[in-house]
């Protein structure tokens, strides 16, 4: 576990702006939820990987505490075990097979499924 | 003492019909906790989307005595907000600003509805709830409400029940009531103890366009007790806060005593709003800054202001960094993680001088110990009227 993530005292002040949280209203869904479960060691991928780590929280966090790259590092733990999500899983697939996310496409052609994290 | 319990299968299944439930493990992990460093245990988590779903989920929650914990936006700085071998009902999706009359300034909102979220909305008609905590940003209004929250402000504006015109909300046996006049405070300030609000009408205000300031520096607390009561009658007055030397050394003032005082007028010297916001923005600074550097604990405790000076003089002898908002006698002194026995110490001297243990944090779980016995019995009594099975936050507050 991250050193900076004991930083974390869950005051909340990152909720307000997480898009992610904004949409689902899921506190699990959000920055202080995922400092929960990286606090506590549980890597939960769902909880992990819908984090769009544009950083929002980071500049309300009282404690300066970067979470984009705690969850980073997390992701790469669970690639490590490989319990990462599927369609990340895919998306990886995709790239080393067809170098593109999106799997065998035509030029021009819209992809039927999009694999991102 | 609430005892540990678990859910069985069928009482999963009926609480999945009303609306989205999970009992897994990391949101089970997750609502065990609010911004306080109380960790408790959620049995499950529920998010109703509407107060029909609430009466559903409280009647079965009553039926089999299922505790449950409400929440909003899971602020609390006490443990009130965190599953406590309770099932937490997230209000927050409960999020929608429902009427607004521009012409009575009044709005009806439910419970989910973010402060700023409402203030965003309101700036558009020069209105405002002028209630603001320091967790405007995160905090939702049915907590605002079942904490009484207060905020900067409060000299001018006061409380949140000061603003509360009714409410709604579902009692455990699964009936609605609308709460008004002198029945609004069984409900505002209980901690979510005797009922769920489900939508909220509100007084506004409309915005101040002048303010001004005065940023002054005192060596000793008593010149600050005497500027306070000096100043303290002039209604255009809309804030007194204050900041200790020990808290000004660690956000890098020069180690004084402070106060801001603001005006709804033009009698303060510093009347440029660059300048004001600047001022504003050291004060709020406090906070953070002092997370920041491991004084995490925060405490709220209210003392009266003919008894300030004496508690002031115990902050400086323990050098306790402290800030707050001094005009109404509540102030934030905060403490180390290691200093649980200071804490009680201080606690201890709230009690000698006639103060209160929390202005406007609330008791959650983590005062329960040094609520006095006047208190309890005034909660068990509508204990008995509202919850007689003690479903509602049972172990909490009482």
């Amino acid at each position: 576990m991250s050193k900076d993530i004991k930083k974390c005292v869950l005051c909340g002040m990152c909720k307000g702006v997480c898009p992610v949280l904004k949409i689902l209203l899921e506190e699990t869904q959000g920055p202080r939820g995922r400092a929960i479960l990286i606090k506590n060691n549980f890597l939960e991928k769902e909880a992990i990987y819908n984090c769009t780590l544009c950083k929002a929280c980071e500049f309300s966090c009282p404690a300066k505490i970067n979470l984009s790259e705690i969850i980073i590092k997390a992701r790469e733990e669970l690639v490590k075990k490989g319990n990462e999500t599927k369609a990340n899983k895919k998306m990886i697939e995709n790239i080393r097979k067809y170098g593109n996310p999106y799997g065998k496409i035509k030029k021009g052609e819209i992809p039927k499924e999009l694999y991102c994290c | 003492m609430n005892n540990e319990k678990n859910l069985n299968e069928k009482t999963i299944q009926e609480l999945k019909k009303i609306c989205k439930f999970s009992n897994n493990k990391k949101d089970c992990l997750v609502y065990s906790f609010d911004a306080s460093e109380f960790k408790g245990k959620a049995l499950g988590v529920a998010w109703p989307e509407n107060p029909e779903q609430v009466k559903k989920l409280l009647k079965i929650c009553n039926k089999y005595r299922i505790p449950i914990t409400p929440r909003g936006g899971g602020t609390s700085l006490t443990g009130g907000s965190a599953g406590f071998n309770s099932i937490v009902i997230d209000l927050s999706k409960m999020n929608k600003i429902i009427s607004l009359n521009k012409e009575k300034k009044v709005v009806i909102v439910e419970p989910g509805v973010v402060l700023d979220n409402l203030n965003s909305l309101l700036k558009k008609f020069d209105l405002i709830f002028p209630v603001i905590p320091a967790s405007h940003k995160t905090c939702e209004i049915g907590g605002m409400i079942s904490t009484n929250a207060a905020g900067e402000r409060a000299i001018k504006y006061g409380k949140t029940i000061d603003w509360i015109k009714s409410l709604e909300v579902y009692l455990p046996n699964g009936k609605k009531i609308k709460a008004k006049n002198n029945k609004i405070k069984d409900f505002a300030g209980k901690e979510g103890l005797n009922g769920i609000i489900t939508k909220a009408e509100l007084r506004l205000k409309e915005k101040t366009r002048t303010r001004s300031l005065n940023f002054l520096k005192f060596e000793k607390n008593e010149e600050i007790i005497k500027k306070i009561k000096e100043i303290i009658k002039n209604k255009n007055i809309s804030a007194i806060e204050f900041i200790n030397p020990y808290c000004a050394e660690l956000i890098n003032l020069e180690a004084k005593n402070y106060l801001i005082i603001e005006y709804e007028s033009k009698e303060g010297e510093i009347k440029s709003k660059k300048k004001i916001e600047k001022i504003w923005k050291i004060r709020e600074s406090c906070g953070p800054v002092l997370t920041q550097k491991g004084w995490i604990i925060m405490e709220d405790p209210k003392i009266p202001l003919k008894k300030m000076n004496n508690f002031l003089n115990f902050l400086e002898k323990n050098k306790i960094p402290c800030f707050g908002h001094i005009g109404i006698g509540i102030l934030h002194p905060r403490f180390q993680l290691n200093q649980k026995e200071l804490v009680k110490k201080m606690f201890k001297k709230v009690k000698k001088l006639g103060g209160e243990i929390s202005g406007e944090h609330g008791i959650g779980i983590t005062k329960k110990e040094f609520l006095n016995k006047k208190m309890i019995e005034n909660f068990k009594k509508m204990k008995k009227i509202y919850d007689p099975y003690n479903i509602l936050n049972e172990g909490k507050v009482i």
